[in-house]
């Protein structure tokens, strides 16, 4: 399967995911997000809870939950080059009822776009004068891990590893590894 | 405020640094004056290091004379012109630090000059294992350096430093005898000429210093002597070779015995420089490159290099090459390798390295730059530094 077929049918799943469901915007996050660790951004996503069923496991009960969660975030690396992620996420999350502790993995399609610093002039006192940038948009699908903690009844953090392909026809697909830190605040009643 | 910082706060002011050494002593907060030096100088090597000394030792209007054994200046730093349709670097080619450090070597805001520059981060990243191409481009979000994209490291030099002051640059004067026994220092050449001068500040490169080709009286101390024994500078090569069409990758790592850490890179050498020729190019220091510098002579380098590239390209090496360049510089009887390997507590040894004698021989190079050893800019600073501390002592 080219990797053309393999976006366009990741996307009608998750069309037909969020059409079939009765989503219900659950929570918001923000967070510091960046390129492969190191080159810093920020990111901010909403969380959708398209089913939810309870499963029980020795005593008490394991929530497992359907989620959506579009999400948009931005990185620099300075002289070299900035960032947009446009990502949807398809994801479950797991979390026993007696424990405030969360994981979920999730599968996302995105659209990463880098605007690329391709030349530019330095004057004798060592400062950028000119730069020239060079548009570069990617699909992006990806895999996800998100491990999370309630701390209070709508308050929570997480930390998630984002590994996927950025591909484009135009050059070389190249894996991608993004670090997030950040918070989430629930916003139903 | 710092020493330094207070250079530079008079040198915006317009004050005049060569004019006024005295009232910069007298400004300084520090209680060793910033000048405290008049006399001559003698540098011992062209390269980075020295051609820097000599720029600082200049600015500061300070009688120096530079002597190097090559017939030309730049050491490591060496152009190759009208092989393809831009300049090459044949020695060092990447800055390994931001760009703002050219600002920090010419130290001076009345300076104008431009240097158009490439932000180097490769698209297209493999690693060869001798059997196998992988792909790992995911390297490329950390990997990023600089590169000129018009220029080289040379023209920096050739443009910005050396001319003011060609007329003290004298070629093919190699050195044999350093004698800091006396009230001056009596520098001999393989002529058997004698130079003289108050100091000297030596730039030669580390083997230089390994294989005693330069006497030095008095002889190094015993710690400065294991410092130079304990550092290494292993073997270093540069190949560039045209090609009819680019079928390579930006980046081609070979793995050298198994040693993942060996520097032997593949690379497009026109990487974003926006021209026609199609050139690879070859880097290999250390383990990587012995296996070729130690072979007999330049042609059987070439039918090395191209078997090893036919053999990762499916014989599409010896299909679309034009010409080819050897640069060994193990061969080099006047660099003899690549560049400083750092090492163990390098740190500590550098301290060693830059021990002067009888106060009145200086040490500078890549290998003594605590914070960018092994680098243009690090040899440069390195220089800058030692000139400086030269300066500073009556
Ligand atoms: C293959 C290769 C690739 C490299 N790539 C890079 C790179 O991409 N980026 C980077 O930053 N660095 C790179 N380097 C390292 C860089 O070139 C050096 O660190 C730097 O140029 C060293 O400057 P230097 O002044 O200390 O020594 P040198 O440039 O070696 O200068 C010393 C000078 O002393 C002269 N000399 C020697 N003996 C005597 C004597 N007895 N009497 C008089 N003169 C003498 C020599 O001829 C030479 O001109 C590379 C080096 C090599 C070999």
């Amino acid at each position: 399967m080219n990797k053309n077929r393999i976006f366009t049918t990741f996307f009608l799943v998750l069309l037909a995911a969020f059409a079939q469901a009765q989503p219900e915007l659950n929570k918001a996050s923000i967070g510091y997000f960046s390129h492969g660790g190191i080159h810093p951004g920020g990111k901010i996503g909403a969380e959708y809870v398209l089913s939810e069923k309870m499963k029980p496991v020795s005593e008490v009960e394991r929530k497992i939950s359907l989620l959506m969660n579009p999400q948009i975030g931005g990185f620099i690396r300075e002289n070299f080059y900035t960032g947009i992620l446009v990502n949807n996420e398809l994801g479950l999350q797991r979390q026993r009822t007696d424990r405030k502790r969360y994981s979920i993995y999730s599968i996302g399609l995105g659209y990463l776009h880098f605007v690329e610093v391709v030349d530019y002039t330095v004057n004798l006192q060592g400062e950028i004068t000119n730069k020239t940038r060079e548009n570069r948009p990617y699909f992006f699908p990806s895999v996800n891990y998100a491990l999370g903690r309630d701390i209070g009844e709508r308050f929570g953090i997480y930390g998630k590893l984002t590994y996927g392909m950025r591909m484009t026809s135009a050059r070389e697909n190249a894996t991608q590894l993004f670090v997030e830190f950040g918070m989430k605040l629930g916003l139903n009643n | 405020m710092t020493r330094e910082e207070f250079v530079k706060q008079c040198a915006k002011m317009g004050i005049g640094i060569s004019l006024f050494p005295g009232l910069l002593a007298s400004c300084s907060e520090e209680e060793t004056p910033v000048v405290a030096f008049s006399g001559k100088v003698l540098i011992i090597g062209a390269g980075s290091a020295g051609l820097m000394a000599a720029y600082t030792l200049q600015k500061f209007g300070i009688d120096f004379e530079i002597l190097e054994a090559s017939d030309r200046y730049g050491g490591r730093v060496r152009i190759l012109e009208n092989f393809a349709d831009f300049p090459i670097d044949i020695g060092a080619e990447w800055l390994h630090t931001s760009p703002s450090v050219f600002g920090e070597l010419i130290d001076d805001e009345s300076a104008t000059g431009e240097i158009d520059m490439i932000p180097y981060k490769a698209d297209t990243m493999y690693r060869w294992n001798g059997d196998q191409l992988r792909r790992f481009n995911i390297v490329s979000t950390y990997y990023g350096e600089y590169k000129f994209k018009t220029s080289t490291w040379f023209q920096f030099f050739d443009q910005f430093i050396a001319p003011k002051f060609l007329d003290k640059i004298r070629l093919k004067t190699p050195v044999v005898g350093i004698d800091a026994s006396g009230d001056q220092v009596v520098v001999e050449d393989d002529q058997n000429n004698t130079h003289v001068a108050d100091r000297v500040i030596v730039t030669v490169p580390l083997t230089i210093l390994k294989n005693n080709f330069i006497n030095f009286r008095p002889s190094f101390s015993r710690p400065k002597q294991a410092a130079i024994d304990k550092s290494i500078m292993p073997a270093g090569i540069k190949v560039f070779i045209k090609f009819k069409e680019k079928f390579y990758h930006d980046i081609v790592q070979v793995s050298v015995d198994g040693l993942r850490d060996s520097e032997r890179i593949y690379y497009d050498a026109a990487f974003r420089k926006g021209r026609q020729d199609h050139v690879l190019g070859l880097f290999a220091a250390g383990e990587g490159a012995r296996e070729l510098t130690d072979l007999e002579d330049d042609n059987v380098i070439i039918e090395a290099v191209l078997d090893e590239l036919d053999q990762i390209f499916d014989g599409k090496a010896r299909q679309h090459y034009i010409k080819h360049v050897v640069q060994n510089w193990s061969a080099e009887p006047f660099i003899q390798g690549s560049y400083s390997f750092g090492g163990e507590n390098y740190e500590d040894t550098i301290d060693f390295l830059l021990e002067p004698i009888n106060d009145k021989v200086f040490f500078a190079g890549e290998a003594m730059n605590k914070d960018y050893w092994a680098t243009v800019h690090g040899a440069g600073l390195s220089g800058i530094e030692t000139a400086k501390e030269v300066l500073r002592r009556p």
